[in-house]
Order: C-alpha cells, then structure tokens, then sequence
C-alpha cells in the first residue's frame, strides 16, 4: 500500500471516529458511561494520529518512552478521579 | 522492535521530538487542571449550551483533512517532489481552521462570555487559546518551510500533534 493511501485510510477512520464521538454525545446513554466511552475514543484518536501519523512506532524504543511521560500525571490523576469515587460509594452507605 | 538508538536519529528531528516531549506537558498540565476544576465543581454548564458545537465539529474535521495533506506533503518531501503544494493545502486548511475558532471567540465575546466568566470559560479559553497560538506558530512555520523547501519532515511532526492534541480538548471540552 503507498504511503498516501495509508495516511487517507488512517484519516477516514478518525474521521469515523470522531462522527462516532458525536453520535454517542446526542445518544440518549448513561452519562456515565458515555463520559468514559468518550474518553476512551479520545485516547485511541491520538494514539493512532502519533502512531501512524507520526510514525512513532518506527522510532526507537527510547523515543517511545520519552513521549510517553507527560501522560503518566494525567492518567494517574484520572485513575485517582475514579478510585476516590469509588471509594466514596464503598464508605456512604 | 527498533533497535536504533535515540542519539542516531537526525538532529532536526529528535530536537522536534524533544519539544513535543516538553509541549506535550504544557497541554497534559492544562487539561488535568481542566479535568481536576470539572471534577471538583458542584456544577458545570453542558458544553452545547454556551458554544458553538456543529462549527467546532467541522473544524475538527477540516483538521483532520489538513493531518492528510501534511502527511502528503512529507511523503513527497521523501520523494523529492510535489511537497510544497500540498504543504500550502495545509496552510490554507490550517486558517480556515484558526478563522473558525476566531468566529467562536468573537460569538462568546458578544454574549459577554470572557475569560473571567467562571471556570468553565476559563478553563475552555486556556486550553482552545493555548492550541490555536500553537497553530498560529504552525502556520508561519509551514509558510517558511514552504518557502525554504527543507525541514517539511519535521515540519509535520509539529502539525500533525497538534491535530492529536486537538482531538482530546474537543472530545473533552465540547463532547464529555
């Protein structure tokens, strides 16, 4: 496959992506769940714009570490988010 | 896996990586401030009431388009030809973009929505300001990249990270 046709590919599908974002934000669900379903196709958009777009995959491993630090604090901090509500419920009867 | 060191990469581009390593914590620090204010509110207003949601959508999508033609303009960079082109298709969708945003501030500002207007306004300000100020240093940088017809690789690495960035302000501001 040439180069031009994968990056139209990767494109067409964020594109799906993000029409999917939309649809699931007018869609009567839970807001719960569609907050983290949101979240979650966020996450896969920009991976797969630094993945493919970006060619980070192609880097060396040191690279990919690297890129991947400034996200530890904000996964951390959601993971924080969702265990103090967690524990909330656990403790208010 | 890569075995290839990092120190072998070509200058230009582990300094670009680098600055997106850097960048990179300046939006991940704005939008854990953002998500740590939104989960601490009592309340917090539901995005389609107070912005414009089908324009930002759109703009979202002619950002996706112009991660296409960056991406296209890298590739024939590679080949040695027909890069600045679609390098100039980037610009041109990159302003369209910008103008777009521009349009949303100047519709907030007319129903008296600043920056100070809450956190809610702030926190969107700071993140979507900070992102188009990026694209308006992209703009100019694709324009002298245009002119020179070198660095176009490099080039597109900022372009297209902005385009990732993009896509986490506006799930998590317009849509969540």
């Amino acid at each position: 496959m040439s180069n031009a046709r994968f990056h139209l590919i990767v494109a067409l599908g964020l594109g799906a992506l993000l029409s999917l974002e939309l649809a699931l934000h007018y869609a009567p669900v839970p807001p719960g769940l569609s907050r983290a379903a949101l979240l979650v196709l966020a996450a896969v958009g920009f991976v797969a714009v630094v993945t493919f777009h970006m060619h980070l995959s192609h880097e060396p491993r040191g690279l990919k570490l690297l890129f991947a630090l400034p996200f530890v604090f904000p996964l951390g901090f959601g993971a924080a988010i969702v265990l103090e509500a967690w524990l909330r419920r656990a403790v208010v009867p | 896996m890569s075995r290839e060191r990092v120190t072998t990469l070509p200058s230009g581009k582990l300094g670009m990586w680098i600055f997106l390593v850097t960048d990179a914590m300046s939006f991940a620090g704005l939008l854990t401030a953002y998500g740590a204010l939104r989960a601490r509110a009592a309340s917090w207003p539901e995005a389609t009431s107070w912005l414009n949601l089908p324009l930002a959508a759109a703009l979202t999508f002619v950002l996706l388009g112009s991660s296409v033609t960056m991406a296209l303009a890298a590739d024939r960079a590679i080949m040695g030809r027909g890069a600045r082109r679609w390098v100039l298709v980037t610009v041109l969708l990159g302003a369209l973009f910008l103008s777009g945003q521009i349009v949303e501030y100047v519709g907030l500002a007319r129903r008296g929505i600043g920056f100070s207007d809450g956190q809610a306004a702030s926190t969107y300000y700071a993140c979507t300001g900070w992102h188009a100020l990026h694209l308006l240093a992209g703009l100019i940088y694709l324009s002298v990249v245009a002119v020179r017809r070198r660095g176009i690789e490099t080039a597109a690495l900022f372009w297209q990270f902005l385009d990732a960035v993009w896509i986490a302000i506006f799930t998590l501001v317009y849509l969540v």
